[in-house]
């Protein structure tokens, strides 16, 4: 290479930085992945348009709802809200956490809509189930759905 | 009258048989008859203290001398007389029936009332073990969830203590709305042993006892529910169908049972942040205070100190580290005042102990990191306000960050934590210690009241002036060759110190480590806090771990004979602060992995100094398959480059990446064939590189390097392909003495170029060096012909082009780095 081609390739970076500055990438916050730190279950609306309360439990994580009068067809869905608003990612997975018979489920999920199978009558079951942010920080909590069959 | 004496004796005679024959029944013969024994036949000889004996539930069987019966006489019959049994008190008492003068007696037992038992509504797998069985990704399909796991996991417990799996059980009352958790709920349980065919038996074990005993013990709250295996249940995998007591009623709709299946294996199963120590047979004087405090865990067959030799710690919760229940000795205590004085190393003089160099340390931060570095008068960090209480890293004991406390004991107790050959440290110490996470999440809390788990000092010595460098990792392994365990004994000069596991080949898998030094950490300011692991074995494996804001996920350090490799397979890696590993010399692989968004670069290779005498196979080492997925998406102003001043690398990247009159330049145009770029750009217009690795000749210096150690050219390896088959090279293969792959270009000498600050290029087996030239923006070589273009419309042909290798310098007087970009296109998930 001829020496006024490697002063060449010298000057241009040179220039390269004097163009854009050492100080020309100025500090910014590119991408800052804000994690889910809170979710808040708001509502739980049944197929019959009612909504049932939601009660917390001792656990700062953890909430129960109780329905007295199963009637057969019965679905639930939660609303919930995200701390911070502002989070990077919002999906939230709902995963059924209580035994589930495969060949004969009381309960199922689609999406985060609660399908109730079945309760027999005079009986009870719990539905435990777990709702996380997708986003690897961890925020999750755990809704217990006590439903009862009152038919003798 | 006077009878004769015959008579009278004929008539006693006759009497007395008649007294003894009233009782007699005629016998078959129409003779009488004579009871033989009686029986007492009782339906029921159970009750509860309170209770009221009915006598009904017992009758008497009576057996005649003719062999005949008579049944269910009643005790209350006459001629039968009986004992009574009170049920006032709990026991086991006698109740003796008499008839005819025949009597039987019959054990009736009165236990106390049973607790109340009373409702059991809800009967479940606990949440902890169904999560695993959930979040994990079974298709090993790379989920963009990062909540969850690249392999399935296969449960494991140890054998060393007890296995506690309590069923969640829980009573519910729906006119009140509550619901009442049953703790250590009665249960009973059935073994099945899985075969050599892959499949359980239908009938459970007949000798459980032989793999697992349960054991009442009141001091253990969760007696009903741990198992202790034995020995000969390692490497077997079990199901275990667990049914609650009979005790409750049961109002729940399904039959009450639940199933666990596991693994047994050699190891120490841990539920909290305390039994995680067991993890340490390298710290054990620090820990000695707390286990000892601790004392036997009521599910333990040994007290916590004795476990300073287990071949793994087997997972059962989520662990949060509390700072504060961690040793004193780690952390700095402007307070703690120790007597004496200890020899500086290789100086005369002695020096006072105090508080262990608070003061010194103290004195240093206040004037060099507090520095005014803005416009208001305070300073911006208060580094030496932040001293106290938090994690120690520098000593004035001795000028290679010996530890204090050895220098002052004048022995090498303490040599493996903080010796002068690797200065990096953790919480918990091993020689090789496996860790088995099932599934579980290791975290900490930055700051408790008194410990703070980060550091501002950095480099054992100084502060820096916008951040400190971590030295702390959470876990650490370390074989030391120049120093046998078995040599430090204890006080008494007999017993060793320590036990050696010295597999120097552990492994960590299924688990998630989550630190609190995200990526984008507002870090000047902010101490350093802890990387995941550091390394100094021949060989570490990550297996399906995941991990995020960390300071690093891996430090290795290769001193000596010891390799400090590591393998990654089937790890998920986002969000850290610096980097996923940073090695020193080590040999990586890398299969199925996902390492996304690092501050830094993904790896740092360091130390390859080819003119010390670092061949490549020497230097760094990284093989990567073409499965694992690796994005960094570096603007260049993340902390981690503005810190390691690499704004200047950026910007000359970039002016590679266009030319001057807006068209592609090489950067752009050398992936151009695949329509794939190492740039791309946000949606706020900033250019964003995909900087896998850095090649750092120099130690921890990525821009400049020493006068006094001018280390100038990177050797090392980087290979891409196939799991094992890694064909595609990216290697910074050139060696100035032997000519160079460039000599063959006319008119050019490799050695100017090289020496100049151009950068050098890369891409699978081929090699260009970039020229700003207009006309003639680059030289391609190739072994056939060079090809010269203009401006966007390179024809720029490469094989093996998923990455690009560059070799550049900031200043012809500093040395030439390596850096491995890779696309940008691979992977847009979040």
């Amino acid at each position: 290479m001829k020496k006024s081609t490697v002063l060449i390739v010298l000057v241009t970076f040179a220039l390269s930085v004097v163009i854009v500055g050492i100080f020309g990438m100025r500090m910014m916050s590119y991408n800052t992945r804000i994690y889910v730190e809170t979710i808040v279950p708001t509502r739980v609306y049944l197929n019959t348009g009612d909504t049932v309360e939601i009660k917390p439990r001792e656990a700062d994580t953890e909430y129960e709802v109780w329905i007295n009068d199963y009637t057969e067809g019965l679905t639930l869905r939660m609303d919930y809200s995200l701390e911070p608003a502002d989070a990077t990612e919002n999906d939230i997975l709902a995963q059924i956490t209580s035994k589930v018979d495969e060949n004969d489920p009381v309960a199922r999920l689609d999406g985060l809509t609660l399908h109730i199978l079945r309760v027999n009558a005079g009986k009870s079951v719990t539905v435990r189930v777990n709702y996380r942010a997708t986003d690897g920080g961890g925020a999750n909590i755990t809704v217990y759905f006590y439903i009862r069959n009152q038919q003798k | 009258m006077k009878m004769k004496r015959s008579l009278v004796t004929m008539l006693a005679a006759v009497m007395g048989l008649s007294v003894a024959l009233a009782g007699c029944a005629p016998d078959s013969s129409g003779g009488t008859k004579t009871v033989d024994s009686v029986k007492i036949v009782a339906t029921k000889t159970e009750y509860v203290v309170g209770d009221t004996v009915n006598y009904a539930d017992f009758k008497l069987t009576v057996t005649y001398s003719d062999n005949t019966t008579k049944t269910d006489l009643d005790l209350t019959s006459e001629g039968v007389t009986h004992t009574e049994i009170s049920t006032a008190a709990a026991g086991e008492f006698d109740l003796t029936a008499t008839y005819e003068k025949k009597s039987d007696t019959i054990k009736v037992t009165v236990a106390e009332p049973a607790e109340d038992a009373g409702i059991l509504s809800s009967f479940e797998l606990p949440q902890a073990y169904t999560l695993v069985q959930k979040t994990n990704d079974p298709a090993g399909t790379q989920s963009t969830d990062r909540a969850t796991f690249m392999k399935a996991i296969s449960y494991e417990v140890g054998d060393d203590n007890g296995f506690i799996f309590e069923p969640q059980a829980m009573a519910l009352d729906f006119d009140t709305q509550t619901s009442t958790p049953i703790t250590n709920v009665k249960t009973e349980f059935e073994l099945f042993v899985k075969g050599d065919n892959g499949s359980y038996p239908a009938a459970a074990e007949k000798s459980p006892e032989t793999y697992v005993t349960k054991k009442a013990d009141a001091d253990n709250p969760h007696d009903n529910n741990t198992y202790y295996f034995t020995e000969a249940a390692v490497g077997k995998t079990f199901k275990l169908v667990i049914t609650p007591s009979e005790d409750y009623e049961l109002t729940m709709d399904d039959e009450p049972s639940v199933t666990v299946e596991f693994t047994v294996v050699d190891g120490y199963n841990v539920y909290d942040q305390l039994g995680l120590s067991v993890f340490d047979n390298l710290n054990v004087k620090h820990w000695a205070a707390i286990k000892t405090a601790a004392g036997t865990l009521p599910w333990d067959l040994k007290p916590l100190a004795e476990y300073n030799a287990v071949a793994a710690v087997v997972l059962h919760a989520n662990i949060n580290i509390d700072p504060d229940e961690l040793p004193d000795y780690y952390f700095w205590d402007k307070d703690r005042v120790v007597p004496g004085t200890y020899q500086v190393s290789g100086q005369s003089q002695s020096v006072e102990i105090g508080n262990q160099g608070y003061d010194a340390a103290y004195g240093i931060l206040n004037v060099e990191s507090d520095k005014k570095l803005d416009e208001n008068d305070e300073p911006i960090f208060g580094y030496a306000e932040k001293l106290n209480g938090s994690l120690r890293d520098w000593s004035p004991a001795a000028e290679n960050n010996m530890n204090f406390d050895s220098a002052v004991e004048g022995d090498q107790k303490e040599a493996y934590n903080t010796s002068s050959i690797n200065m990096q440290k953790a919480i918990y110490c091993s020689t090789g210690t496996n860790i088995s996470g099932n599934g579980m999440t290791i975290s900490y809390t930055t700051e408790g009241k008194k410990h703070k788990l980060y550091e501002v000092l950095s480099n054992g010595r100084t502060a820096w002036e916008k951040a400190p460098v971590g030295h702390w990792a959470l876990f650490k392994y370390e074989i030391y060759d120049g120093l046998s365990l078995g040599d430090i004994k204890a006080d008494d000069g007999q017993t060793p110190l320590y036990a050696e596991i010295n597999d120097n080949t552990p492994t960590v898998k299924n688990v998630n480590i989550k630190g609190n030094m995200p990526r984008l950490a507002e870090t000047e300011g902010d101490p350093a806090q802890l990387m995941g692991f550091n390394t100094r074995v021949d060989n570490l494996t990550l297996e399906n771990v995941n991990a995020s804001q960390l300071y690093v996920v891996l430090m290795n350090d290769k001193v000596g004979v010891i390799g400090s490799n590591a393998d990654f397979t089937d790890c998920k890696f986002f969000d850290v602060y610096s980097n996923m590993t940073y090695s020193w010399r080590s040999l990586y692989h890398v299969n199925n992995c996902i390492m996304r968004d690092a501050g830094g670069p993904i790896f740092i290779l360091c130390d390859s100094d080819r003119e010390g005498a670092c061949n490549d196979e020497d230097g760094p080492r990284l093989y990567v398959d073409d499965k694992s997925v690796l994005v960094s998406d570096a603007s260049g102003s993340e902390p981690w480059y503005d810190l390691n001043n690499a704004k200047l690398l950026f910007t000359q990247l970039k002016n590679t990446g266009d030319n001057q009159d807006g068209t592609y330049g090489i950067l752009k145009a050398i992936h151009k064939g695949t329509q794939r770029e190492p740039m791309h750009k946000d949606s706020k217009g900033t250019e964003l590189f995909n900087v896998i690795a850095v090649l750092i000749p120099e130690p921890d210096n990525l821009m400049g390097r020493s006068a006094n150690d001018p280390k100038l050219y990177p050797s090392g390896i980087i290979r891409r392909g196939t799991e094992g088959n890694y064909t595609d090279d990216y290697s910074p293969s050139y060696r100035p003495a032997a000519g160079g792959i460039l000599s063959f270009l006319s008119g050019t000498t490799p050695d100017t170029i090289y020496e100049s600050n151009a950068p050098m290029f890369i891409s699978g087996t081929e090699k260009a060096i970039y020229i700003a030239n207009n006309s003639f923006p680059f030289l391609y070589a190739t072994q056939e012909n060079i090809t010269s273009t203009t401006g966007s419309t390179v024809d720029f042909k490469t094989r093996g082009t998923d990455w690009l290798f560059i070799t550049m310098r900031a200043t012809v007087n500093d040395a030439r780095f390596g850096i491995l970009l890779g696309n940008v296109t691979d992977y847009t998930a979040p």
